[in-house]
């Protein structure tokens, strides 16, 4: 028989041939499509909760429907102005009375002379007819906002900036992080920065950050660096998908590094009353060196999950890694303040894209086998955020804080070198306990 | 009666779930003897059938309205195969062995052997002479595309496949003798 021939009849013998699957083979592959599905959803649910936000902050931030009498401080306010002047006051009362409220509040030694002097000369400016004055209570140290009519084309320049931007703060902290409660920190020191110690629990890690507060009105930030040193427990589900198995993983990393990140984080916010709207544009670099070690805990065990040793990943690895990572993050707060206690309420979302590059030897590895090539891959992020803040004010220039916040993580990576994208669906829990400490 | 294969191809990508079952019910038993031809055992054979499932649902929409359809599942298939095996570092094991005449006498042993016969025994070739007989003898791959799936020379893919087939044809003549003597018995 020639090898021709022989070909030609195995090739006739299995061609027509059909094997009836598993039964069970259907149900595992349906598990495995099935989350394409619910993504779908998914998809749809984010991007509703974007716009939702957008609107709002865009709502809050431009008050379109909004009139002159709306401009106005409350009637609680009011009253309380009304009670300390004449019924029918003059221009000149008026304007005097303004003045020794704001002397009262922000007495010459609390601002730089030519500071302050500038500000009594834009108020004598104003037209009293158009200026009230908003005495913010429930603050620990009362603001002054300016309202006024942006239709009136005599306002002064300075004035027309103040009416423009009444609240605009920047901060370097991460937008979609609970904001200090402490808004009188940000706002009547011009320059002012303060640290804290963030000691994250559960699987958490400890971090240094430095965090500068720009102007009372810019909302435009200068660059900044954090240093951590980064050391955690990390339990991902379903981050490694294997689809030969019908089931979920489990794969579980042990990582500690030190960290050095250069950051420009830029936040726009608003705050009204008990309400906050931040949006922010943030951009950050880091390239550490670690070592990781995936694990399995005591008395853990994965159903079906990732055999760790079978994988090679119990050996520790040296990773490097750089990244470079762009968010998007918007995020509403809500303020509530009762005595020296403060406690915000905030709900975020936040689009991101990255960069990555990294390369990976495994200590272990013998001097024959080729280390794998550096790995690129990019990712889009999109997460969701909510948090608590609560923050106990010892004094004026230290305050502890508590704070329990979650990220619902749902990223798409796909490799430069191949088409197929990987997704995760991830949920970080946080615990910081903080001390904060302004510094001037 | 299975709609047109363009129906189904729509449904699945718009994700139904009823269409992408039906493609499965279709295909599946066709797709499952490939991947045994290639798998080291039936528990593999379905890991490949499995996966390579789930690449055709995910890539479906890629799929341009170009020759036949079944022959693009087959493809990928066979790449999931490959992958797997190649991960799973199967691939590349050369086994010594003395090339085996076939006496005429025998010429018609082969046809007297059950299909799930064959398969069985394709199946208990080596890793590497398997995937290179497959590749070569039943999709018709030339050598030198099949060095460059394996990532082997295409030297080594003819010195690999006429060792297969001397294997072959010496199991499956050892196997005709084992197979009537078992039914003898039973």
């Amino acid at each position: 028989m020639s090898a021709e021939q022989f070909e030609q009849r195995i090739r006739g013998k299995v061609e027509g041939a059909r094997m009836q699957p598993s039964p069970e083979l259907w149900a595992a592959i349906e598990q495995q499509i099935a989350p394409k599905n619910s993504h779908r959803y998914l998809f749809l649910w984010w991007t509703g909760g974007f716009l939702m936000l957008t609107l709002v902050a865009l709502g809050i931030y431009f008050k379109p429907f909004t009139t002159q009498e709306h401009l106005l401080p409350p009637h609680a306010i009011q009253s309380e102005t009304e009670h300390t002047l004449p019924q029918s006051p003059s221009l000149a009362e008026l304007e005097e009375a303004c003045m020794e409220t704001y002397s009262s509040l922000y007495p010459p030694s609390s601002l730089p002379s030519s500071a302050y002097i500038n500000r009594r000369r834009t108020l004598s400016r104003i037209p009293t007819d158009l200026l009230s004055v908003d005495l913010h209570s429930d603050l620990p140290h009362p603001d002054v906002t300016l309202w006024m009519a942006s239709q009136n084309s005599q306002l002064p320049p300075v004035a027309l900036q103040a009416n423009k931007l009444p609240s605009i703060r920047t901060s370097l902290a991460h937008p979609l992080e609970v904001p200090p409660t402490h808004r009188e920190t940000i706002r009547r020191k011009s320059h002012s920065a303060m640290w804290s110690l963030f000691v994250q629990g559960g699987w958490g890690y400890g971090r240094m950050r430095i965090q500068d507060f720009v102007g009372e009105e810019a909302f435009l930030a200068a660059s900044t660096a954090t240093s951590d040193i980064v050391y955690s427990d990390t339990y991902d589900f379903n981050a490694v998908p294997i689809p030969s198995q019908n089931t979920n993983t489990i794969q579980v990393n042990r990582v500690a590094y030190p960290r050095y990140q250069q950051r420009l984080q830029v936040s726009l916010g608003r705050q009204i009353r008990r309400w906050g709207v931040r949006v922010g544009l943030s951009f950050r670099r880091s390239e550490p060196g670690r070592i990781e070690t995936g694990f399995l805990p005591a008395n853990f065990v994965p159903i079906g999950g990732v055999d760790i040793a079978a994988l090679g990943l119990d050996q520790p690895q040296f990773i490097t890694f750089r990244q470079t990572q762009m968010d998007i993050p918007v995020a509403l707060d809500f303020y509530l303040k009762r005595g020296e206690s403060n406690l915000v309420l905030t709900a975020g979302w936040a689009a991101s894209y990255n960069t990555n590059r990294s390369k990976q030897v495994t200590f272990a590895q013998s001097p024959e086998t080729p280390s794998d090539p550096p790995l690129t891959f990019n990712q889009w992020h999109s997460y969701a955020m909510g948090g608590l803040r609560y923050e106990q004010t010892l004094s004026r220039e230290l305050s502890l804080f508590i704070q329990p916040s979650f990220h619902h993580n749902l990223s798409a990576a796909y490799n430069n070198t191949s088409t197929a994208a990987t997704q995760q669906n991830r949920m970080r829990i946080h615990m910081d306990f903080g001390l904060k400490k302004r510094l001037w | 009666m299975n709609r047109p294969y363009q129906a189904l191809i729509r449904g699945c990508v718009k994700q139904d779930p009823h269409a992408q079952r039906e493609l499965y019910d279709l295909f599946a038993p066709r797709m499952l003897v490939v991947c045994y031809r290639y798998a080291a055992s039936a528990a593999e054979a379905e890991d490949i059938l499995q996966e390579g499932f789930i690449k055709v649902y995910q890539s479906i929409k890629k799929y341009k309205d170009r020759g036949s359809f079944e022959g693009w599942i087959r493809r990928i298939m066979i790449n999931t195969a490959i992958d797997i095996l190649r991960k799973e570092r199967h691939a590349h094991h050369q086994l010594e062995l003395n090339e085996t005449i076939i006496e005429d006498d025998q010429e018609d042993a082969l046809d007297q052997l059950e299909a799930e016969y064959v398969l069985d025994v394709i199946q208990g070739l080596p890793d590497g002479y398997r995937m290179v007989f497959n590749l070569y003898a039943i999709e018709g791959y030339s050598h030198a595309e099949i060095g460059k799936k394996l990532q082997i020379s295409e030297s080594t893919s003819r010195s690999q496949y006429t060792r297969a087939r001397s294997m072959l044809k010496r199991k499956l003549v050892d196997s005709r003798t084992y197979q009537h003597s078992y039914r003898d018995v039973s």
